[in-house]
């Protein structure tokens, strides 16, 4: 029996506008049993269209690269089976981000948010980490900078996505930055928690939170981010930004 | 411009996300807010009539006692509940207080909501 055949209907832009974008429709066979969503966008791309333009890379839910819209929802289309999102009959929708600048198509420019994230002034690795370098006689970090990675956070930007505020303002630091500096504070390393929390502790940080919860809904790694911007605020009503008492 | 780039630009505030609680509470939190910010711009309106002598205002007190009005009391009393009692939800969360249930609290706050404005809408039109 022949794999089914899947309508796909792809946006298409060329560069950050996105008033000129449109949906393309693309029809390509796909093993629902088997396929990821990032398979059959492949599978477009090698066999339709080299100029579809998206993101990917690791394949297995690591970096959150490839975050895309499906069918309006944000997901991770390498680890989201084709039988969870399509029921076998009607067409499938994929966009790119919201509130991210589109590069071109489906591929989004992460840039802002990682420069916000790597604003923060936090150490690249642990203490006991740095400690580790120094032993073994590695005590240059310039090859890595001062960003930090938060461990359980893909990256992905799925939570800036799907936030209404981040829709309505460009500064607003976003629910994966927040989530960050909180994460940050509560191990400080060799970071400045007060500092971290004078960083957020304004209007475009946690106050612009409305509460809706869709970041820590769509978050494909369990970090929360929104309880994570209600315990940034319950630091500062604390006062922990003042009395350098965090975490 | 096309017609999907129009689209796409008109709903990028405000992206239908109709699996998630919290967004139907963010939606009618700001529907009602923008009520009551009407009704009270109304308010002074009519209060400004007062200026005119009692008998224009006693035209007004008339009306507003008419079925429709009372209608749009209900409807009125109606948003001020909901949006009190999701107030109360959004800052029990900020306070960190149910962060992990913040569907079924917007859950009680519709069903306390409903029953508030049945009971108002009873004492409004029929008691």
């Amino acid at each position: 029996m022949p794999d089914p055949t899947i309508v796909l209907r792809v946006w298409r832009q060329q560069g950050s506008d996105a008033s000129n974008g449109r949906f393309e429709t693309f029809e390509v066979q796909a093993d629902p049993r088997r396929d990821s969503v990032l398979d059959v966008l492949e599978r477009t791309w090698a066999e339709q269209d080299h100029t579809l333009v998206f993101r990917h890379a690791c394949h297995h839910a690591s970096c959150g690269t490839c975050t895309l819209l499906v069918d309006g929802r944000e997901r991770l289309p390498c680890v989201t089976a084709l039988h969870d999102v399509w029921d076998g009959r009607s067409s499938m929708t994929l966009e790119p981000l919201r509130n991210v600048p589109v590069v071109a198509d489906l591929a989004v420019d992460p840039g802002v948010m990682l420069t916000r994230v790597a604003g923060l002034p936090l150490p690249y690795v642990r203490a006991v980490e740095a400690d580790a370098r120094s032993a073994s006689g590695v005590t240059d970090d310039a090859d890595v900078g001062t960003a930090e990675r938060f461990e359980d956070c893909l990256e992905c930007l799925a939570c800036v996505s799907a936030c209404p505020v981040a829709s309505g303002d460009p500064d607003y630091l976003g629910p994966a930055v927040l989530a960050a500096a909180d994460r940050a504070i509560e191990e400080p390393r060799s970071g400045d928690p007060a500092r971290i929390l004078d960083l957020v502790n304004t209007e475009h940080g946690i106050w612009q939170c409305r509460s809706v919860w869709s970041c820590s809904a769509v978050c494909p790694a369990g970090v929360d981010p929104a309880a994570r911007i209600m315990s940034l605020r319950r630091r500062v009503w604390r006062g922990d930004h003042r009395s350098g008492s965090a975490p | 411009m096309t017609r999907a780039g129009v689209r796409r630009r008109a709903t990028a505030w405000m992206t239908p996300r109709w699996r998630d609680p919290g967004w139907y509470a963010f939606v009618l939190n700001r529907f009602t807010g923008l009520i009551l910010v009407a009704y009270l711009l109304a308010h002074f309106v009519v209060l400004s009539r007062l200026t005119a002598g009692s008998e224009g205002w006693n035209d007004l007190l008339g009306l507003f006692g008419s079925r429709p009005f009372l209608v749009g009391d209900v409807l009125l009393v109606s948003a001020v509940i909901f949006h009190g009692l999701n107030g109360v939800r959004v800052i029990l969360l900020t306070l960190g207080r149910g962060t992990r249930r913040s569907g079924l609290m917007f859950g009680v706050v519709l069903v306390a909501s409903a029953a508030l404005a049945a009971l108002a809408a009873w004492g409004i039109l029929f008691a």
